[in-house]
């Protein structure tokens, strides 16, 4: 479905110019994709040259055939694919059946009963039917993301494409707007971006992490936690003595007898009587960060 | 007819009302000052000054935000619709809407008896504000893509605007300025050169338009 290789993108010319991908090669097939990544990683400017809004300034792209570098190529990916920015800008005055109606007509849905159907399919599809006339101006934070996904579904693109659609989101939202993104991925590929690890852990398959616009890892979230084995740590100490030597703090309990720390770190050599601990996601990502910046890349073939 | 009405209701629908309030603000208070100037020739002036003086400057700056001052630009972005059409929509409406403004004003002067022949014949009158409001509209288009900022766009308008109002006696005589002066049909209708001066204003804002339709194709500047 996308391919992408030796991508580079830097932004302005000259002293000023900012390596936002750099040499970045990856390929996605069909199911949910997450790209993990700090802010600043790059991912939105990712998913915007895969949309083809950006251009790429080195390095192929392919979306489904089409290349993401020619003026054709942009038009026939942004024909066929749903895309929801992370900045969702909606028209305040329209309903979400007009909204989505319109930008219907802007992906030339031009046969209007048959529109007006799919129109009405899709807000039922993402759980707006009964606010189908309402304004947008009145919507939640997920109603609004529920409305935008609408709108990225209408021509039932074969890929989707959502940059940070968790961000703003209360827990309750969060989790139904994740199920329905597992639930659109059961037949279409789905790219999803986030800093937040927990809205990759159970629903990617594959995912990729992306830091200073470099691909750090790519494979299954079980191989990250897996890279992560034999670097994560608790202790308990009882004096005060905060760890620190070239260990991450991810979490700290105060508990009646000391404080407990879970760390993420090669080894614990202050603390002999540390104890090994299950990485879980976030430990890994925090690992992956770690050795990354220690200058020790672990990177798999894109 | 049904499907090519639908996309203008939502180019309608979409656009920011509260854009509308200077434009009419300004109508009614053009109209309003021509009621207290007491000399005929005055209340003529007067309503050169708004048809093809007020109005053009409206016009520019409403055209500079026309595009970029969308709230869902990532999403018409995403869209495959090609650069050339947005332009021409929402530009298209501008017009339309000047176009209202300039009509129902002429419809006013002539129910309050205000003579607009010095302007030249019917006709000929249109093309005093409509030339002077299409070339700045092109200006406010193209400066606003050039500066990838609509309120730059907007201020070359009024910079322009004003030069042009400030400078209008040497604009409409000089051999070149002429071809520039966007107040030839109200400041000089008389002058032998007014068809070529907006023949040649047309032109220019065909090519301004033409180098905001290259301009707004790069869609990563804007977003
Ligand atoms: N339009 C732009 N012009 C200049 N720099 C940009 C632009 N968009 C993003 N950047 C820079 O590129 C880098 C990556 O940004 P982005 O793709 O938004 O990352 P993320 O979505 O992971 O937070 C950042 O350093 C950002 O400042
Ligand atoms: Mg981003």
């Amino acid at each position: 479905m996308i391919e992408i290789q030796h991508l580079t993108k830097v932004y302005g010319r000259g002293a000023k110019s900012v390596w936002a991908l750099r040499d970045l090669s990856l390929s996605i097939d069909e199911g949910m994709f997450g790209l993990l990544g700090p802010n600043g990683a790059g991912k939105t400017t990712l998913m915007r040259i895969l949309a083809g809004i950006v251009s790429p300034s080195q390095g192929s792209v392919r979306v489904a055939g089409h290349d993401a570098s020619t003026e054709k190529g942009k038009t026939a990916i942004k024909a066929m694919l749903g895309y929801l920015p992370q900045e969702l800008g909606l028209y305040p005055e329209l309903t979400a059946r007009q909204f989505v109606d319109y930008m219907a007509i802007l992906k030339n849905m031009n046969d209007e009963p048959a529109r007006r159907k799919r129109v009405a399919e899709v807000l039922e599809l993402v759980g707006l039917a009964q606010d189908a006339d309402r304004k947008l101006k009145g919507f939640s934070g997920g109603m609004k993301r529920r409305a935008g996904i609408a709108h990225a579904l209408v021509n039932d693109p074969r890929l989707l494409i959502v940059d940070e659609p968790t961000s703003g989101l209360d827990p309750e939202e969060r989790i139904r707007f994740r199920n329905l993104l597992v639930d659109l991925a059961s037949d279409r590929a789905v790219l999803l971006s986030t800093h937040i690890v927990e809205d990759i852990g159970q629903t990617c398959r594959e995912m990729g992490v992306l830091s200073h616009g470099e691909l750090l890892f790519r494979g299954s979230p079980n191989e990250v936690i897996g890279a992560a084995q034999g670097k994560v740590w608790t202790v308990t100490t009882t004096n005060g003595h905060k760890p620190n030597h070239g260990m991450t703090v991810v979490s700290m309990l105060h508990l009646s007898d000391g404080t407990q720390y879970r760390l993420v770190g090669p080894q614990p050599g202050e603390f002999p009587e540390a104890q090994p601990a299950q990485p879980g996601l976030e430990d890994a990502y925090v690992w992956l960060m770690k050795s990354k910046e220690e200058g020790a890349r672990v990177k798999d073939e894109g | 007819m049904k499907r090519s009405s639908t996309p203008l209701r939502y180019t309608l629908l979409t656009y920011r009302l509260d854009h509308l309030w200077l434009p009419a603000a300004f109508w009614a208070l053009f109209l309003l000052l021509i009621l207290f100037v007491p000399q005929p020739e005055s209340k003529t002036n007067m309503a050169a000054a708004y048809l093809g003086g007020a109005l053009p400057l409206l016009a520019g700056i409403l055209a500079a935000y026309a595009i970029l001052d969308d709230p869902a630009l990532e999403l018409q972005f995403s869209s495959p619709r090609p650069a050339w059409r947005t332009l021409f929509e929402r530009l298209g409406m501008i017009l339309v809407i000047v176009g209202l403004f300039a009509f129902s004003y002429q419809a006013c002067m002539a129910l309050i008896g205000i003579d607009l022949s010095p302007l030249g014949g019917i006709a000929l009158r249109q093309l005093a504000w409509l030339v002077p409001c299409l070339a700045l509209m092109a200006l406010g288009s193209a400066g606003a893509f050039a500066l990838a900022q609509p309120a730059a766009g907007a201020m070359l308008v009024a910079l322009i605007w004003m030069v042009e109002l400030l400078l209008r006696s040497w604009f409409a005589s000089n051999e070149w300025g002429r071809y520039l002066f966007i107040y030839m049909g109200i400041y000089a209708p008389q002058n032998p050169y007014l068809i070529a001066s907006h023949a040649s204003l047309l032109a220019l804002s065909l090519l301004l338009l033409a180098g905001s339709w290259a301009l707004l194709k790069n869609q990563e500047r804007y977003i």
